[in-house]
């Protein structure tokens, strides 16, 4: 029987993942320049930098590990969601 | 203790939790409704009726609809019998908390319910040292000059949870926050009021009802379940009044505040997060006092009385008079992500504080969940009444 390539999913998942994330670090950063005399905005961009090297680097380790082939188990608006959250001006 | 049931389910992986259990079920914006389970299916019908974006798990407190979840009720639902005045409602809820002899931290986001919160216990505390109030930025967009005012008591603690502190904060004591007043005073949820105007509030529920559903079974559940209430409901906004604090008063809490807790507390006791208006005492104060809640069909007027009663004790006329509803979010994106900083993402936290996770949330199969859980939670789904 042949056997599902997901790794081939996952690499292509976290491709997916790690472009998105390039474009929120890219806009971090701009913000980081344009607000350089800002001591407040500039902290908190950023502290939020670091959060969402932390958060890359623990999801890009989840999906290599996981178990399943099953694309529905894969909560694509989750991981959206979150980086949302991580890189949320509000916080 | 029986087996502990769910006090908060995390909506984003309830519906795959009940496809594991062989019930199907569909989201419905970010609540659920699930086959075999009529009666529950209308209560999401009614929240439909009631917003655009359903949100937050619906939680029965007549304990008369089988729901697909069994939640913990833990205040079911009973007819007061008493009157209070809104003053002496107050007073006896900070007595309450008072006599745990616990420090009350009280959670201020300078919005309506949180202020008169921390207003009750100004004003009837004995001993105000007892008291920590934690705010954020935030708070003080919404209510400028609240944070002067509370300098009158250098003995009170104030904490701004902004920056990291939110992650690494550990609180003693009581932790209250202004929640279940939005479901008290029918005021949750925009949606509706942007939708259809404010008039609309003092129009019969029942043909609203039959308008967005008009299924005769749909309208004779509501008719039954309002009777429940034991007052005639013919408004809008008593419907409201009822679904709301029949069906959310203690979802909301546990599903905005609750994570937030969980993550970093060792051990955490869910009993202390407490919602400041959910007492029967305030509950009978509503009760019999509706038509306060809402006395013109212009917005400002909503909890008039509730401003008015921070006024005559703080004297801060713009705010008595220009604040507006603004809904308050900060606690709940510092909840989201202090969960996820800590990877300490939940599927459930049971009523004894346990916190049902698998190892690679967001990532959810269920070939994962009955590795961690095989057949122990099954109680938790079907047949729950």
């Amino acid at each position: 029987m042949m056997k599902i390539n997901h790794v081939f999913y996952k690499t292509y998942l976290i491709n997916m993942l790690h472009q998105r994330i390039a474009i929120e670090r890219q806009s971090l950063l701009q913000e980081l320049t344009a607000s350089a005399t800002d001591a407040v905005v500039w902290k908190r961009r950023f502290r939020m930098l670091g959060q969402l090297a932390g958060w890359e680097s623990q999801i890009t380790a989840k999906i290599y590990a996981f178990e399943t082939n099953n694309v529905a188990d894969y909560q694509l608006g989750a991981f959206i969601e979150e980086l949302m959250m991580i890189t949320s001006r509000n916080g | 203790m029986d087996k502990p049931l769910i006090n908060s389910v995390n909506p984003r992986y309830a519906v795959s939790m009940l496809k594991y259990h062989s019930i199907d079920a569909r989201a419905v914006s970010n609540i659920f409704k699930a086959d075999g389970f009529t009666d529950y299916n209308y209560l999401v019908d009614i929240n439909c009726v009631f917003s655009n974006n359903p949100t937050y798990l619906i939680v029965d407190r007549t304990c008369s609809v089988p729901q697909p979840i069994a939640y913990h009720v833990p205040r079911p639902w009973q007819i007061p019998t008493y009157e209070l005045s809104l003053d002496r409602a107050l007073e006896k809820r900070v007595a309450e908390l008072e006599s745990t002899g616990q420090k009350i931290n009280v959670f201020w986001s300078g919005g309506i319910d949180s202020t008169v919160a921390t207003t009750a216990f100004l004003k009837h505390l004995k001993d105000p040292s007892q008291l920590r109030i934690i705010y954020s930025p935030w708070s003080t967009y919404e209510h400028p000059e609240y944070l002067k005012f509370l300098s009158k008591w250098p003995m009170v603690d104030t904490i701004d949870m902004s920056g990291e502190v939110y992650l690494h904060q550990q609180l003693d004591g009581l932790l209250i926050t202004g929640d279940t007043g939005d479901e008290m005073h029918a005021s949750i949820d925009n949606s509706f009021l942007k939708t259809h105007g404010y008039d609309s509030l003092f129009s019969s529920w029942k043909d609203f009802f039959y308008q967005a559903n008009p299924d005769t079974n749909f309208i004779d559940f509501c008719e039954k379940y309002f009777a429940l209430s034991g007052i005639v409901i013919t408004t809008l906004l008593q419907a409201r009044w009822w679904f709301y604090t029949i069906c959310k008063l203690h979802g909301t809490l546990n599903e905005t505040k609750l994570p937030f807790f969980i993550a970093g507390y060792p051990n955490f006791d869910v009993k202390r997060l407490i919602g400041f208006f959910d007492t029967p005492d305030y509950e009978s104060y509503i009760y019999f006092n509706q038509h306060k809640i809402m006395p013109t069909a212009e917005y400002p007027s909503w909890r008039q009385m509730l401003k008015d009663y921070c006024f005559d004790f703080d004297g801060l006329e713009t705010w008595r008079t220009v604040h507006k509803k603004v809904t308050s979010i900060q606690m709940i994106i510092y909840a989201y992500k202090k969960t996820l900083l800590a990877n300490q993402r939940y599927l459930m936290v049971l009523q004894d504080g346990t916190t049902i996770t698998t190892p690679n949330l967001p990532l959810f199969s269920e070939q994962e969940f009955k590795l961690c859980y095989g057949s122990s939670l099954d109680y938790l789904f079907g047949g729950a009444k």
